[in-house]
């Protein structure tokens, strides 16, 4: 099946509670997924994200908005269309897998295709095809309550697969497992989902799945998209303040501090520690009647020497991950972390000198969002 | 360890009250049952005989066998149905979204607060009106009524155990409404539906003043009227025929009791019980 | 959109029509003959609330009236004691806990006619074995069934010995969701059984016992079997509950009457129930 590209206008869906009124769940989403691409859609609890995948699936009606499959429409507030999941051709493996449990593997992956009343045989050539592809073959006449997390969840992308959909849902498919399992699954998703080249959006909480797993990511907060593009790119030039704490481990470091101008050049301070901005970059994008801005630095992009100079700090806590440390220091009851590179020993209590990557600084207003940076 | 010992002290007097309470009333009606004449204790000779037994298995104009055949073709029709109607909407309540949902509910529930002397009055004047008193529809169909709200309520609350990302997948997977409902709600929760079926057979079999009142003869009444209303060949009361019929209409509850216990139990409490 | 609902209503319909025909139609019904003069033989008269005036004027009426409130009074507040002993018991991992859990059952499985009419013969003046048992420990006879208080106290009774496992297995249902840590941290911090009862089984499981004080009373309110069998409403009409005092109208043919009597019934326990919610606080519990 050729995939499908899925776009999504003007989407907006609340729900109704008894206890407490409307609670806006998704609010003027737009997205257009290309045909073939693994799309993320990331977002803490609660930000909508599963909603939204209900949505897609035809599980859920959206209170407004447009979804189109390859530009015809699957659901249509003013056409008054709506195609239910049996009508979409997609499939989706949930969170908790849904296996149906008084059937066996086998059952559970034939089950889409006895509702669509294929031939005997031809059901068991896809089933075994299906499994072969997911290293579950061995397990088909075993019941889903005898098996492990991670055999459950093969199983569920099995019975997803053996459709051959035109779109591939996934709710938070890896979850449930352990890390070193996730680790795992994450490359074997990616691999299954080139050589099938179905079009994938898949929903999760975890940037690292996002990063490593993603053609193009959107985040999503409180039902709101705050931006799409590719993981490099988010990463790199993160909207605001939101998407940039939420991409990277550890965080990127958002401090407050202020901008003044002295001399005849930019600087922007917090505490005892001054970073000078190039004028040429800055200059344009500072408004300097806002003194009071969020400074935004990864980790990575801090460096450590014991050479004194103007910028100096206190290790307040070493965190030692094995192959590096993290170097945490108090400025002013703000909290800054630093994952300096090289092999360079530290001590709690240690003096030392920040060194500032002048050019990975991102700026952004009291309010979030960006002014600029790191271009 | 007194506190170890008052404990199984008292669960010991606890079991035996228990055990006695339950059981004593029983021994008597054996013990009667088994009796030449209910009066021995105070004749003070007991003569044991099968005679009792016998006579309500073989004298026609006793018509116990009629009474327990229908007893158990009504209670038989209505556990089924009701269950199998309660399930459709339980299933309907617990997973679609719908407007009135909630009122249904309520209703339902307020409804079954109806004390049944409140409804039999005028239901007695439609089944006359149509001709079906005395007749298997009187009892079927107003008993079917009323375990409704009991067989939603079980219903419901076995659903409501079945995590609804179940039907998901299986929406997803193609299926359509009813589908889902018959190829995996149902055998997923077949327990619960044995249990609901237990509870309204057992409550249907039971039920005594619909049938009172809806049936006049022996065609269509049920073993609690007969029973109630026994009346021996001479007019005085035939406590032994009473005992015997009381105890053989007794065995078909008594064993689903004892050996369905936790069915019956998982049903009265949702699945609440589970050791 | 109208797909879904359409769905929706396919599954509910039945139930619905059910209810509709056999259980909404015939309440109705009932309100609406309670304004007649229905008497069979009589000519079919409105009468509006004559029936309703009668009611008051009728001694009788709220001598049963009375009745059904002791009655349900005793008969529960005893179910509950005994009920909450017996789920006490059921509840501990003893040998042969499914036998006991089966025959704690045995009370309520049977027909509630087949139990009154034991316990008739069990009350039965001259060779019931209460009685028996009376002259042999204490040398006198009881009029069990022929006595004011002696018919109340077979009656209640008997209705003890027939409930009382429904509510042991609604209670079981709550003692289990104890958590068992509850209890060791209770005896780690020095409490006997008796305080450990007092303190967190009974609190813990306070919803349940709402609930099933509250099934329990309106079920009482309507007591109408074992009452018919045992002792008639006798002796004199003094054990008339409400349910069998309209029955009796029923019978005579006085149709209006009666279902006058029944919806009286169903306003007490509506009564009853609406204060017993909004005194305990019901609604918060279930929400």
């Amino acid at each position: 099946m050729k995939p499908l590209s899925v776009k999504v206008e003007n989407l907006s869906k609340e729900f109704y509670s008894l206890a407490r009124g409307r609670i806006p769940a998704l609010e003027n989403i737009n997205l257009e997924i290309g045909g073939g691409e693994f799309f993320v859609i990331l977002g803490p609890s609660g930000c909508g994200k599963s909603t939204l995948l209900n949505i897609l699936a035809g599980l859920d009606k959206p209170t407004r908005g447009d979804v189109f499959f390859s530009n015809s429409p699957v659901f249509s507030t003013e056409k008054r269309i709506f195609l239910g999941p049996k009508q979409r051709n997609v499939a989706m493996v949930f969170q908790s897998y849904a296996l149906y449990p008084h059937m066996t593997v086998f059952e559970n992956i034939a089950f889409p295709l006895k509702i669509l009343k294929m031939r005997k045989n031809e059901i068991k050539k896809n089933v075994i095809e299906a499994a072969k592809m997911l290293d579950i073959f061995h397990l088909l006449y075993v019941k889903p309550k005898e098996l492990s997390g991670g055999q459950r969840q093969r199983v569920a992308i099995a019975r997803a697969i053996v459709r051959h959909p035109s779109i591939f849902l996934l709710d938070e498919p890896l979850s449930n497992l352990d890390a070193q399992l996730r680790v795992r699954m994450r490359s074997e998703l990616k691999n299954l989902q080139r050589r099938l080249n179905v079009t994938t959006i898949y929903v999760t909480h975890d940037q690292i799945e996002a990063m490593t797993l993603g053609d193009r990511i959107a985040i999503l907060k409180d039902g709101n998209i705050q931006q799409i593009g590719a993981p490099l790119e988010v990463y790199d030039r993160p909207i605001n303040t939101f998407v940039a704490g939420f991409l990277g481990t550890p965080p990127m470091n958002l401090i407050n501090a202020n901008l003044y101008s002295k001399g005849g050049k930019l600087f922007v301070q917090i505490g005892d520690i001054k970073i000078k901005l190039d004028w040429k970059k800055w200059g344009k994008l500072i408004d300097l009647k806002e003194k009071e801005c969020i400074v935004g630095i990864r980790p990575e992009n801090i460096g450590v020497s014991s050479k004194i100079e103007e910028n100096k700090v206190r290790i307040a806590l070493i965190e030692q991950l094995g192959n590096e440390a993290l170097l945490y220091f108090q400025i002013e009851n703000q909290v800054i972390i630093s994952k300096p590179s090289g092999n360079r020993q530290f001590k709690e209590g240690e003096i030392v000198n920040l060194l500032i990557d002048k050019d990975k600084i991102h700026i952004f207003k009291k309010n979030g969002s960006r002014i600029g940076g790191n271009e | 360890m007194k506190d170890e010992i008052i404990r199984k002290g008292m669960l010991t007097a606890g079991i035996i009250f228990l055990v006695f309470f339950c059981i004593g009333p029983f021994i008597w009606m054996i013990v009667v049952s088994l009796s030449d004449s209910p009066d021995f204790l105070v004749r003070g000779q007991y003569i044991f005989t099968l005679k009792n037994f016998i006579d309500i298995l073989n004298i026609r104009n006793l018509h116990f066998l009629d009474y327990l055949r229908n007893s158990l073709f009504v209670a038989g029709l209505t556990s089924i149905f009701s269950a199998t109607i309660g399930a459709f909407a339980a299933y309907a309540i617990s997973r679609i979204d719908f407007r009135g949902k909630i009122l249904i509910l309520v209703s339902v529930l307020g409804l079954s607060m109806f004390p049944q002397i409140s409804i039999v009055g005028y239901l007695y004047k439609i089944m006359s009106s149509i001709g079906w008193i005395n007749t298997y529809n009187a009892l079927v169909f107003p008993y079917i009524a009323w375990t409704l709200p009991l067989s939603l309520w079980l219903m419901l609350s076995y659903f409501s155990q079945i995590p609804s990302e179940i039907d998901r997948a299986a929406l997803v997977d193609g299926a359509n409404r009813i589908q889902v409902f018959s190829k995996i709600i149902i055998p997923i929760g077949a327990p619960g539906f044995l249990s609901t079926v237990l509870l309204l057979f057992m409550a249907s079999f039971n039920e005594f003043l619909f049938a009172l009142m809806l049936t006049t003869d022996f065609r269509a009444r049920t073993i609690p009227v007969g029973i109630a209303l026994f009346e021996g060949l001479h007019g005085e009361i035939p406590w032994g025929y009473i005992m015997a019929a009381s105890l053989i209409s007794s065995i078909p509850v008594i064993l689903l009791a004892l050996f369905f216990q936790r069915y019956i139990i998982r049903g009265l409490t949702g699945g609440a019980v589970k050791r | 959109m109208n797909k879904e609902i359409r769905e929706a209503l396919l599954f509910i319909l039945p139930l619905m029509l059910f209810i509709l025909f056999f259980t909404l139609i015939p309440v109705i019904g009932t309100f609406f003959v309670s304004l007649y003069r229905d008497v069979t033989f009589l000519t079919r008269k409105f009468v509006f609330l004559n029936n309703y005036v009668r009611i008051f004027r009728d001694a009788q009426f709220w001598k049963s009236t009375l009745f059904t409130l002791l009655f349900t009074l005793a008969s529960v507040s005893i179910e509950m004691v005994v009920g909450m002993i017996f789920s006490l018991v059921i509840n501990e991992r003893i040998p042969l806990r499914g036998m006991v859990r089966g025959i704690a059952l045995l009370p309520w499985a049977i027909p509630s006619v087949i139990s009154a009419r034991v316990w008739q013969l069990i009350y039965r003046y001259d060779y019931g074995i209460a009685n028996y048992i009376m002259q042999h420990l204490f040398g006198v006879s009881v009029n069990w069934l022929g006595s004011y208080s002696g018919a109340f106290f077979s009656l209640v009774l008997a209705d003890v010995w027939r409930t009382t496992p429904f509510v042991a297995i609604i209670l079981l249902a709550g003692l289990q969701t104890v958590p068992e840590t509850l209890y060791k941290q209770a005896k780690i911090d020095g409490a006997n059984i008796f305080q450990r009862f007092f303190k967190i089984t009974l609190p813990s499981i306070k919803p349940i016992i709402i609930v099933a004080l509250l099934f329990r009373t309106i079920d009482a309110l309507r007591v109408f079997d074992i009452i018919y069998v045992i002792t008639g409403g006798g002796p004199g009409g003094a054990t008339n509950s409400l349910s069998l005092y309209s029955y009796r109208y029923f019978l005579l043919g006085d149709f209006g009457y009666g279902s006058a009597i029944s919806i009286m019934l169903f306003v007490f326990a509506f009564l009853i129930s609406f204060a017993y919610i909004k005194l305990s606080r019901l609604k918060e519990i279930a929400l």
